[in-house]
């Protein structure tokens, strides 16, 4: 029931953008992607992160996140392999900290900082939130594969700080679903292509609709070009979070 | 004959001063002489000089490192600042134990270079994190007695209470600037709730809430300290200050035995740890000592001191509390004779030094305000915290206690020697991350549980979003599952507390993996250890795989069929040679030297090389290499010991050029003297004399003239060796600490180089007689008579 009124949703949605979107579209396109992504309760997800490099031992962690959107708030727990465990990030407010139980220290890190020394980023994890830090503009229709697509150029909002301040987004034409994501800095030099090949959802009680999440995300470096990260949501968990979860002294006692 | 020879010698006395010409050969034998006495004195210094700085605190006379690696050792890092690609060598108790058999090895020292960054983080983040630790350990129940806690937890407080006062006085400058657009509204509204007394009267009812505002609302106000690299070598401590004992403690103390801990030295942290303006003012006191005035306006690094310690006084401000606030605010006021101005306004004015002011308010900060501030970013005792992207892939992080500040004596002001820091083989590996085979296979299981599909590059859009059928961008419909929290035990990990505490053993230290080895000799001339290097490569000779056939088939037809470039075929055919050799007698071989020839020559050609001639050549190598690569210290010194090459290089081209010009000279002198004398050569041929008479007369007169201008030189120029001796040529620039391995090179005197000088002298001179000579023994009586008609 709940896919079929999904499917209304998008075949409703999809007709009014035949032609070039409006900017109101364009921002009503921003914001439908992040409502999905977006959880109204509290969002918990076990993910695999792969990383290979030239030359260098494959990077592979386990991890867990932590997600409170209404409050703005992120955990990234490591939890494999054994060497990394209780290692992790805390978001509250602008900062991100990252903590080391090797050391028993807290650094504000930036955010640009390569989570797990891999070239995925925080925003990789966190809730979508494009419509709020960015303006969109419509470059055109293109084919992905089988797929159409709408081609997107997005561009920071003055006064925030985001890894990236470009960003082009390749829409399914169809269902919205974000295929692709190539990031660029500042410069205009493209630093990231992002792959997003298999969308999935939950339905939340406290949403009282879907919890969209991309069940992987590809990643390719377009600096260092051979190396490539591989993000996979393994499950999802839309329990209740402990109230006093998104703290440090939470992330240090789970290294204590 | 004797009487003969008195004949000889008293005419070569007689005319030694007989004319100009004799002068001035005279005159270029004896530069020559002395030049060659002093050129010889000063290079031979400076190549003892460079070779004890090198040999006596990082290298050894050899090192060792595994055949296995992509690039050449060089322990000073390549030009570009990076670290050469090392395979690391495991094992390293098993490698000792067997190089310390051999009869002329003195001690072997586990070595590995690499950098990390170290902990950042401003001021307030740096209290803050102080202020966590203390309220933590109190809440863990290993924290202070109750009296002692209130101390230091009030006393951090009222640090932080100070800075949120100065930050808030800042907030209004700003506002009265007309810039409050700049101003988040979240950080007014914090600094609002933080500067208020409530929120410290009910800081100890809930401190890490507190602690959270201030440090995700306070701290990011804060420009951060700058990032710090620092360069390491981790080594056996225990084994390195034994055997390079040039090292001296000079704060602190040496790191207990088996204790995991780092050393600093001085010239780092004096550079990159020290308090910015109390830095600037050593470089000025330095500056002046050295005869620069601050009052000279075109001394641009002095007036830029001057500039910046005026207006970067913020970090002083910061680190003071409310009570040294005041005090310094006092003290500041008596000594600049004034009534008003808040802290930096007073600072401002301090930093306006002169030449006549320096002396004193040098004094008054070290007297009076350094010991209310932290100097050093770190100080001796404290624990720092080192990151570092690992071989595995993931940033390492360790945390090790400083322990002390070393320098190696002589070499103080050198930035090469003073530019690494020490620190215990443990955390080297632990930082350098290297992969454990246990790390390694629990990565593979991890990877086989997952399963995940590799998608390259090139094929990416096809292979996720191409295929017929392919449901990818579809939605699907996931089942949510619970998610197990991981327990707060830790599998194997120590806490940090634990390993600072953690005794290892030798075997501890010894039994794992090291980038490369120090070897120090009992003797360590040139020749000893030129002799134990090839006894080493005897040794590990012994490692190398049996010599295969088929490859050495390969390659010579390769080498046959001249497919080969020029120089890389000359480095295959040495080795192809050694490898025959070798499948003949076991024994013998390609040395190392020759083997790492072809290794950089295969390098060197890689991208013009077909994949199969380079695949043929690669296996050559592989079949013909050793366990380890055994180099010389200037070998294993990189750029730095090519420094000897050129040293010795000047020191050829010196005697060279002198023989050159000498026998140039010597040849046209005597010439001519001899050509001027035909009509005496003729009188006495027409008297008896005979041909070999005239030309011992010839070689006597040349060789007196030699010896007695040649030995004045070379003795004018022991003269001036033994005055640079005593006096000394200083070291005029911190980088020369290291070539002259002290504070000035002070060049000994040499008697081989003054009996070579000499001989040298002698030789060209025999050598420049030869066309006199000729000319000579080809004056008839009958002409030269007729030449004087």
């Amino acid at each position: 029931m709940r896919t079929l009124i999904s499917m209304l949703v998008v075949s409703l949605a999809a007709p009014a953008l035949a032609a070039e979107p409006s900017k109101d579209e364009l921002v009503k396109l921003l914001q439908e992607q992040d409502d999905r992504q977006r959880s109204a309760g509290d969002y918990k997800s076990l993910v695999y992160l792969e990383q290979s490099e030239k030359d260098k031992a494959d990077v592979v962690r386990e991890l867990i996140i932590y997600r409170r959107d209404a409050d703005d708030k992120l955990i990234l727990l490591f939890t494999k392999p054994k060497s990394e465990e209780g290692k992790g990030y805390l978001r509250l407010d602008k900062n991100l900290w990252s903590y080391d139980p090797n050391v028993g220290k807290w650094e504000r890190t930036t955010e640009r900082e390569r989570i797990g020394g891999t070239n995925s980023r925080r925003q990789d994890f966190d809730e979508s939130r494009l419509a709020v830090e960015m303006d969109a503009a419509f470059v055109g229709e293109e084919k992905l594969g089988k797929f159409d697509t709408m081609h997107l150029k997005l561009t920071v909002k003055p006064g925030i700080d985001i890894a990236y301040p470009v960003v082009e987004l390749w829409l399914d034409k169809n269902n919205h679903n974000a295929l692709k994501r190539q990031e660029f800095a500042l410069s205009g030099r493209l630093a990231r292509t992002a792959y997003y090949p298999k969308w999935q959802k939950i339905y939340s009680e406290t949403k009282k609709a879907d919890v969209w999440f991309p069940g992987e995300i590809r990643i390719f470096d377009e600096i260092e070009k051979s190396n490539k990260t591989m993000v996979l949501f393994k499950s999802v968990d839309l329990s209740p979070l402990d109230a006093n979860l998104f703290t440090k002294a939470w992330l240090e006692s789970k290294s204590r | 004959m004797i009487s003969k020879l008195v004949v000889l010698l008293r005419i070569a006395f007689a005319n030694l001063f007989g004319s100009f010409l004799n002068f001035f050969v005279g005159a270029v034998l004896f530069f020559g002489a002395a030049l060659l006495v002093v050129g010889g004195a000063l290079f031979g210094t400076l190549d003892r000089s460079l070779s004890k700085s090198v040999v006596g605190s990082i290298t050894g006379h050899l090192q060792i490192y595994s055949a296995r690696s992509k690039e050449k050792l060089e322990v000073y890092g390549k030009f570009d600042g990076s670290d050469p690609n090392l395979a690391p060598m495991e094992n390293f108790g098993e490698l000792k134990e067997k190089l310390l058999k051999v009869s002329n090895v003195k001690s072997v020292v586990p070595e590995g270079t690499s950098g990390a960054m170290v902990g950042s983080g401003n001021t307030i983040d740096l209290t803050l994190e102080k202020l966590r630790s203390l309220y933590r350990a109190q809440k863990d129940g290993k924290g202070l007695p109750a009296a002692d806690f209130k101390t230091q937890a009030d006393s951090l407080k009222d640090h932080v209470k100070n800075m949120v006062t100065l930050l808030a006085k800042d907030m209004e400058k700003v506002t009265e600037l007309g810039t409050k657009d700049s101003i988040e509204p979240e950080e007014k509204a914090a600094l609002a709730t933080t500067s208020a007394p409530d929120f410290w009267a009910s800081f100890d009812a809930d401190p890490f809430g507190h602690l959270e505002l201030l440090e995700n609302r306070i701290a990011p106000q804060v420009a951060d300290a700058d990032l710090l690299f620092i360069r390491y070598l981790g080594t056996d401590l225990d084994a390195y200050q034994e055997t390079f004992d040039r090292l001296q403690v000079v704060e602190g103390e040496k790191v207990p035995k088996g204790r995991r801990g780092i050393l600093l030295p001085r010239f780092f942290y004096e550079e990159s740890m020290k308090l910015k303006n109390a830095r600037r003012l050593d470089k000025i006191k330095d500056a002046r000592a050295a005869g620069r005035k601050l009052s000279d306006e075109s001394d641009k690094e002095l007036q830029r001191f001057q500039r910046e310690n005026q207006a970067q006084t913020r970090e002083i401000v910061l680190q003071l509390d409310g009570l040294k606030t005041k005090t310094a605010v006092e003290k500041l006021r008596t000594l600049l004779g004034r009534t008003d101005g808040d802290l930096a306004a007073l600072l401002g004015e301090f930093f306006k030094t002169t030449e006549q002011n320096f002396d004193e308010r040098y004094k008054f900060f070290y007297a009076e305000l350094a010991p209310m501030l932290s100097l050093y970013r770190v100080k001796v005792g404290d624990t720092m915290t080192l990151k570092s992207f690992g071989r595995s892939g993931s940033l390492e992080a360790t945390s090790v206690k400083l322990y002390g500040i070393f320098e190696f004596n002589g070499l103080e002001k050198s930035p090469l020697a003073g530019a690494a820091a020490l620190i215990d083989m443990v955390s080297f590996r632990e930082l350098y991350g290297f992969l454990t085979s246990d790390k390694a296979a629990e990565l593979k299981a991890m990877k086989e549980q997952t399963k995940a599909r590799q998608i390259d590059r090139q094929n990416a859009e096809a292979d996720l979003f191409g295929g017929a059928g392919d449901d990818s961008a579809a939605v699907v419909e996931a089942k949510e599952e619970k998610i197990a929290e991981i327990t707060s035990a830790h599998g194997l990990r120590e806490s940090a507390a634990e390993k600072q505490a953690r005794v290892y053993t030798q075997a501890e230290i010894d039994d794992g993996v090291v980038m490369h080895a120090a070897i120090t000799l009992k003797d360590g001339t040139p020749q000893a250890i030129a002799a134990t290097q090839a006894e080493l490569e005897k040794l590990f000779a012994a490692t190398k795989p049996r010599p295969d056939a088929a490859v050495q088939g390969a390659v010579q037809k390769l080498v046959d069929e001249k497919k080969l470039p020029f120089a890389l075929a000359q480095a295959t055919r040495t080795v192809l040679e050694g490898e025959k050799q070798r499948t003949a007698d076991p024994a013998t071989g390609a040395t190392d030297a020759q083997l790492i020839a072809l290794k950089e020559a295969l390098q060197g050609e890689r991208a013009r090389l077909d994949g199969k001639v380079y695949e043929a050549l690669d296996k050559l190598l592989d079949s013909a290499r050793p366990q380890v690569w055994v180099v010389t210290w200037n070998s294993a010194a990189g750029g730095l010991g090519q420094f000897i090459d050129v040293f010795r290089l000047i020191l050829g081209a010196m005697v060279f050029g002198f023989a050159l010009v000498a026998l140039i000279v010597v040849t046209i002198g005597v010439t001519i003297a001899t050509l001027q004398r035909t009509a005496t050569i003729g009188t006495l041929r027409a008297i008896g004399a005979q041909r070999e008479f005239v030309v011992s007369m010839v070689i006597v007169e040349t060789l007196v003239l030699a010896l007695v201008f040649g030995g004045l030189g070379a003795l004018c120029g022991a003269g001036v060796v033994m005055w640079l001796h005593t006096s000394g040529i200083p070291a005029f620039r911190d980088e020369l600490y290291f070539f002259f391995s002290g504070p000035s090179l002070k060049p000994d005197l040499d008697l081989a180089g003054l009996v070579f000088s000499i001989v040298t002298t002698l030789g060209v001179s025999v050598l420049a007689v030869l066309v006199p000579i000729f000319l000579a023994i080809r004056v008839a009586p009958v002409t030269a008579m007729q030449t004087s008609e």
